[in-house]
């Protein structure tokens, strides 16, 4: 019988799955791409006006994510995205309005081709093997693509620096490839210029201060070479030369910088052309701005004035044709950005913006180079660009429109350092993405307030102002009466926060605990207050206020203060600080939660000159925080006498395991110093790791309630958890990269509790673990396996003392007690079909439902996927359960994890590149708020044990009212009946 | 090295067709395949961003919008750039999960685990073998039998991510086992009267009897005396050494009974109190169903 019920629950297992009606109510999801790459123009974004009937304008960025993306130029939202791996780098790309064409990887190894407006992969092909890629300096150099300008749509793509390809645009096949002569010679070709005829490459040839320009021209059609020579110049990089084609010759020209002076040569067949030279000004620097279909390029003097100059008259050379008024640098704006863009009939603009210190407002200056009947013009505005909350304008893309004679109007989307884009059409902002969600260093989960009763205020009133109000407030009653009657008929129980929830007023929790306040700090030094209710941002911060030019990075983020104190969510931030002057301090900032306030005077407080190696906050009843530095000294937050005095008393006792210097473990002991009354950390011990192994990752054990300190068995004798707080995983990597390691280490002593070694896959360790109570799941590919190659997830369970009923009461025990070390291990291996990137447990208020544990993954198909702890049981017996196992629910051990759909909590969400998972407990025990973070945020609920403790959504209210009123129904009809009945047996029988 | 060979793969975009095709170029060896699109997978919209791997990523190829997808497996131009040995391919998809077309899915977890393909590279011959795999077994094993190709991967299924909500449905909750039962009892208290009507005088007594008989049981319940009860339950009351010596409590209600169902005989004679006989019967039968 007790198997039958096994089988049975196993089988309702997948039952825990979602409803539909519950997708996007319980949850939301955040797409992101990613802050966009503007180190270099050829990954920078740009506005790409696509094909097509609606001649719809779409930005294409490259992010740091290595996410390729377009988003739609009106609203904001993503058309289309590609998540590249974290290797396949991408290196150069272009568009034109049909499509996107990228190189990626070591040198350019794979060439892609997307549709613009679908986003679809048109063709892949490689290039060459990634890893003979030739990894140049700067990474620019190199690769090049450019469209043909014949009638066919083929590519001509540089790779690695010396192979040139003319490849058919419509499959990616190569029609021809020509590579340079001497592979390991030392000019490095990195640009290409193709007329209908001849393909120019042009190279760099390194020589003892400077470069030296050298061009090979190519025949178009066969790839044949026709010539090849050097150009007499002297240049500094690659930047200093640009490519310039003109509608109005049939010859492209070269110009660079050559010793403040700009140079210029036309390149035809057999590159005989005389260099002219532009001697009236010097220059310092010259920029391609993407518009040099249309022979512009910008150059910058000294001083940071600039002018643009365009391919002149004769086409044999370049011209100034216009100068930025007011462009050189002062005290009182900003360095200049420069754009370069097109209108819809495919004339060149050139935009220039800078922000004002005094006016504290940004300016745009469009210059349209055919305007005013070919002699150039410039328009302009000023715009309110919120530099407090966004930072500095790092880079601009424009696109502009000439709706009437004389007007112009431009669209430019700016990427900020606080990493968002912001598209602002005129002084007008029509957008504003915060992609440094894809950033986030720590998340925080606050406790909202309950709201308070009367908050409106009922105040003392007179009878007829009472009345007013009644009469006003009745108009309310239909509505009000038809939701009490729904809500009588059909219960609303879990649906209490949606995703439409709105935000109005201060925030509030719900009966359940299910909203909250996420505070996120993100490594560009913003951090926000994100309702977690719907995924709106409810306050944000930029933490460099008014330091131009610093950075800030935070490091770790503390809840100080939460409701059930009964105080005002308070948060601690511990940040790295980096004017630009000074070096790195470590600095404290402190918020209230609920509004971003600062709550310190000055707003950060610096704590002290250097990094930190570690910083853990203390939970005591004054929450303190203690952070190390790199130089081993305690610094204590707040640091007030009486916490001192607390921390002293505690201090013999408090030991803490850190990565040294050399990738090792070290356990550290805290010492007051006599002489300044402060406190610095010794070392007490070194794990006895391999050397010959480096660590990746330490994981410590979080601080959670543990309901049960044992688990039952089926002959009522009891393991009992081995519960070290001071437990820690620790992943490791040889130094050959052939084998990976798990250690399981006491972090108070440094005994190592387990340690398994796993075979590296790749050359490369990617173990993913967890560890919660005294539960560790890890994950790692076994390729070395004769047996079944594949992913494997292995589980691991540590018990007390050397067996069943040997308590060693693990919680309580000294460190240095012998019976600490004392462990039973219980390990399974299970094959998981999939990679994975992030690893969790669920958490809930008390841990009971932790008996139940969902193990949360994100997998390699951007889904997160929960597996119920009782699959994941390492005493799952092998053969058949016994009576005993069955009593205690274990199943069959099976190495094959099912697959199954149900439990991706994601559902149809792709969430893309997930880093991390949180959980935080709800107020109700059963439920647990899930986050996931890393390119996109993901939110929902899960309840690992089924709601147990609330009206399933599945009760049906309306089928037990209905029965109610049947059975009053019939007692209503027998009742006289049965009166009838019992008159007639007294009479009958007295 | 100007002159590079133009693909001469195998590979012919048959209409959404997928071949696998191991092409010896000149320049390497590909493996080259198309997903089939079907009533499940329709186009390329539903697996925008799809993938083919080997292994864990070793090799990895992006599906075309034709539904193509090609990873070199060796070159030959350069002879560290060979990757030989046994692979596992899985399809990287959000929503689906693909199966070769034709083949006989060997494993019992039928939507348990994604099917995977298994590809033997071959370094001396420069050939690729395909064959089913299932995971968890063994990859050094003699291997099955070898799909020949064309080879058609096609969507097996779309992953199902929700349950269904049970609904409120009165047609279900009158067919469950309860409700049958409770209608049943229902009938019957309408239905007996018209059948005892039409019973025969000695089945009646003896109906009357056992009437007789539960009564005094329950009313033996109600005084906690359950003596008569096991002698009922024992369903030989008259046999019963037990039940023939009542104890002091039972014996009144026991003749009590007896005469009331005296009296209800006259009564039914007299041909009035139905309802009064119907309760009884009804009280049997949840009595019966107590038990």
């Amino acid at each position: 019988m007790l198997q039958v019920w096994a089988w049975l629950f196993v089988a309702v297992l997948p039952c825990l799955a979602l409803y539909q009606t519950d997708a996007g109510k319980i949850d939301w999801h955040k797409e992101l791409v990613g802050i966009p790459r503007t180190e270099t123009p050829s990954v920078a974004p740009r506005i790409q006006l696509a094909a097509g009937a609606d001649r719809r304008s779409f930005i294409i960025s490259v992010s740091k994510s290595n996410v390729l993306s377009a988003t739609t130029a009106v609203n904001g939202s993503i058309a289309w995205r590609y998540v590249l791996d974290p290797v396949d780098v991408i290196g150069v790309y272009q568009t034109n309005p049909g499509y996107v064409v990228t190189l990626s990887g070591p040198g350019g190894a794979y060439l892609r081709s997307y549709d613009i407006t679908s986003g679809d992969l048109i063709f892949e092909s490689r290039m060459h093997r990634p890893i003979t890629g030739r990894l140049l300096e700067p990474a620019r150099i190199g690769q090049d693509i450019v469209f043909s300008v014949d009638s066919t749509s083929d590519i001509f793509v540089l790779t690695n620096a010396f192979t040139v390809r003319r490849i058919d645009g419509l499959n990616g096949e190569t029609k021809w490839q020509w590579s340079s002569e001497e592979q390991s010679s030392s000019i490095l070709f990195s640009k290409l210029i193709s007329t209908v005829t001849a393909t120019y490459v042009v190279g760099l040839t390194k020589s003892f201060r400077s470069y030296t320009l050298h061009v090979v021209v190519l025949d178009s059609s066969t790839g044949a070479l026709i010539s090849s020579t050097d150009l007499s110049s002297s240049i500094n990089g690659p930047a200093d030369f640009v490519t310039l084609t003109s509608a109005k010759t049939p010859n492209p020209i070269l110009a660079w910088l050559d010793e403040g002076y700009i140079k210029a040569v036309v390149l035809d067949k057999d590159l005989k052309s005389k260099i002219r030279s532009n001697r009236d000004n010097i220059y310092e620097e010259i920029k391609d701005l993407g518009v040099n279909d249309a022979g512009i390029l910008l150059a910058l003097k000294q001083d940071g004035t600039s002018h643009v100059l365009r391919i002149d008259q004769e086409a044999q050379g370049v011209g100034k044709i216009w100068e930025f008024s007011n462009s050189a640098l002062a005290t009182d704006q900003s360095q200049s950005i420069y754009a370069g863009g097109y209108d819809r009939v495919g004339l060149p603009y050139v935009a220039r913006v800078h922000w004002s210190h005094t006016m504290h407002a940004a300016s745009l200056q469009l210059f349209a180079a055919n305007g005013a009947d070919g002699q150039g013009m410039v328009t302009g505005f000023t715009f309110p660009f919120k530099a407090e909350t966004h930072g500095t304008m790092e880079h601009v893309a424009i696109e502009a429109a000439n709706p009437q004679p004389y007007t112009y109007v431009s669209r430019a989307v700016f990427t900020t350092s606080t990493g968002a884009v912001q598209l602002w059409q005129q002084e007008n902002m029509q957008w504003t993405r915060e992609e440094s969600l894809t950033e986030i260093t720590s998340v925080e989960f606050i406790d909202l307030p309950e709201p308070k009763a009367g908050q409106e205020g009922f105040s003392p009133q007179d009878l007829i102002s009472r009345l007013t109000r009644q009469i006003y407030e009745a108009q309310n009653f239909p509505s009000y009466a038809a939701n009490f009657g729904r809500r009588f008929l059909m219960g609303a129980s879990t649906s209490t926060v949606t995703a439409h929830t709105k935000v109005s007023g201060p925030l509030y929790r719900d009966p359940f605990g299910f909203r909250k306040l996420l505070a996120v700090a993100t490594s560009t030094g913003k951090i926000f207050g994100i309702d977690s209710a719907n995924g709106n941002i409810v306050w944000s911060k930029f933490l460099p206020e008014g330091t131009y030019g610093g950075t800030v990075t935070p490091i770790k983020m503390f809840t100080t203060a939460t409701v059930s104190d009964g105080k005002q969510p308070e948060i601690v931030l511990i940040a790295h600080r980096q004017a630009p002057s000074n070096s790195k301090s470590t600095t404290v900032y402190h918020f209230e939660a609920l509004t971003g306030q600062p709550l310190l005077d000055p707003a950060p407080r610096e704590l002290f000159r250097g990094g930190i190696a570690d910083a853990y906050l203390k939970h005591n009843e004054n929450k303190t925080i203690v952070i190390v530095g790199e130089d081993h000294k305690i610094h204590l937050y707040p640091n007030d006498p009486y916490v001192q005095a607390v921390f002293g008393s505690l201090a013999p006792s408090l030991y803490f395991a850190l990565e040294t210097s050399h990738q090792q473990l070290s356990g550290y002991q805290i010492s007051p110093v006599t002489t300044d009354n402060t406190f610095k950390a010794f070392k007490a011990w070194t794990a006895s790791l391999d050397p010959s192994e480096r660590i990746q990752t330490i994981i410590r054990r979080p601080h959670e309630p543990v309901a049960a300190i044992g688990k039952i068995l089926g002959d009522r004798r009891t393991l009992y958890k081995y519960l070290n707080s001071h437990l820690v995983v620790v992943l490791t990597a040889s130094i050959n990269l052939s084998q990976c390691s798990i250690y399981l280490v006491d972090g108070a002593k440094g005994t190592v509790l387990y340690n398994a070694a796993v075979p590296a896959a790749s050359g490369a360790c990617n173990v993913h673990a967890t560890l919660t109570e005294n539960w560790l799941v890890y994950h790692y590919f076994d390729e070395k396996s004769d047996a079944a190659k594949g992913y494997r997830l292995v589980s691991v369970e540590l018990y007390e003392g050397t067996g069943v009923d040997n308590k060693t009461r693990s919680t309580d025990l000294t460190s240095y007690s012998y019976d600490s070390s004392l462990v039973t291990v219980f390990q399974r291996s299970f094959i998981y079909p999939h990679a994975i990137t992030a690893i969790a447990t669920t958490s809930t208020k008390f841990g009971i439902s932790t008996r139940d544990v969902f193990l949360l993954v994100a997998n390699e198909k951007q889904q997160i996927q929960s597996i119920p702890r009782r699959l994941l049981d390492p005493r799952r017996p092998k053969g058949k359960p016994t009576v005993g196992e069955q009593e205690e629910w274990l199943i069959q051990y099976d190495p094959v994890l099912p697959d199954d759909p149900h439990r991706v909590i994601s559902h149809n969400y792709k969430v893309a590149g997930v880093r991390k998972i949180v959980a935080s407990p709800a107020s109700l025990e059963s439920t647990s708020i899930v986050l996931t973070y890393g390119i996109d945020l993901f939110l929902t609920r899960v309840a690992p044990s089924n709601t147990f403790d609330i009206l399933s959504e599945n009760f049906n209210k309306l089928q037990l009212v209905l029965t109610i009123v049947a059975l009053a129904l019939g007692i209503f009809i027998t009742k006289p009946m049965v009166q009838r009945k019992i008159m007639r047996q007294r009479w009958y029988n007295s | 090295m100007a002159c590079f060979a133009t693909s001469c793969s195998l590979i012919r975009s048959l209409s959404c067709f997928l071949i696998f095709s191991f092409a010896l170029l000149v320049d390497g060896l590909d493996l080259n395949g198309v997903i089939q699109w079907n009533d499940i997978c329709r186009g390329y919209r539903d697996i925008q961003g799809a993938k083919v791997i080997l292994d864990n990523g070793r090799l990895s190829g992006s599906v075309r919008r034709n539904g193509g997808f090609t990873m070199q497996v060796a070159s030959f131009s350069d002879i560290s750039d060979v990757h030989s040995g046994v692979f596992v391919l899985s399809v990287i998809s959000h929503d689906f999960l693909f199966d070769q077309v034709g083949s006989i899915q060997s494993s019992s977890r039928k939507d348990a685990s994604a099917p995977l393909l298994r590809v033997d590279v071959s370094d001396a011959e420069h050939n690729v073998s395909v064959r089913a795999f299932s995971p968890g077994t063994p990859l050094a094993a003699a291997p099955v039998a070898s799909i020949g190709y064309p080879i058609v991967l096609a969507a097996r299924a779309r992953n199902a991510y929700f349950v269904e909500r049970e609904a409120f449905n009165p047609l279900a909750m009158f067919q469950s086992p309860m409700m049958l039962m409770m209608l049943a009892t229902g009938v019957m208290l309408f239905a007996t009267p018209y059948l005892m009507a039409n019973m025969d005088k000695d089945t009646l007594d003896e109906v009357k009897q056992k009437q007789g008989e539960l009564l005094a049981a329950q009313s033996s319940i109600s005084n906690m005396d359950i003596s008569s009860l096991k002698s009922l339950l024992g369903g030989d009351s008259e046999n019963s050494p037990q039940s023939s010596k009542p104890t002091a409590q039972t014996t009144p209600s026991l003749g009590k009974g007896k005469t009331k169902a005296r009296k209800r005989m006259k009564g039914i004679k007299e041909g009035v109190p139905k309802p009064l006989a119907l309760s009884k019967i009804v009280k049997f039968s949840t009595w019966v169903e107590d038990d």
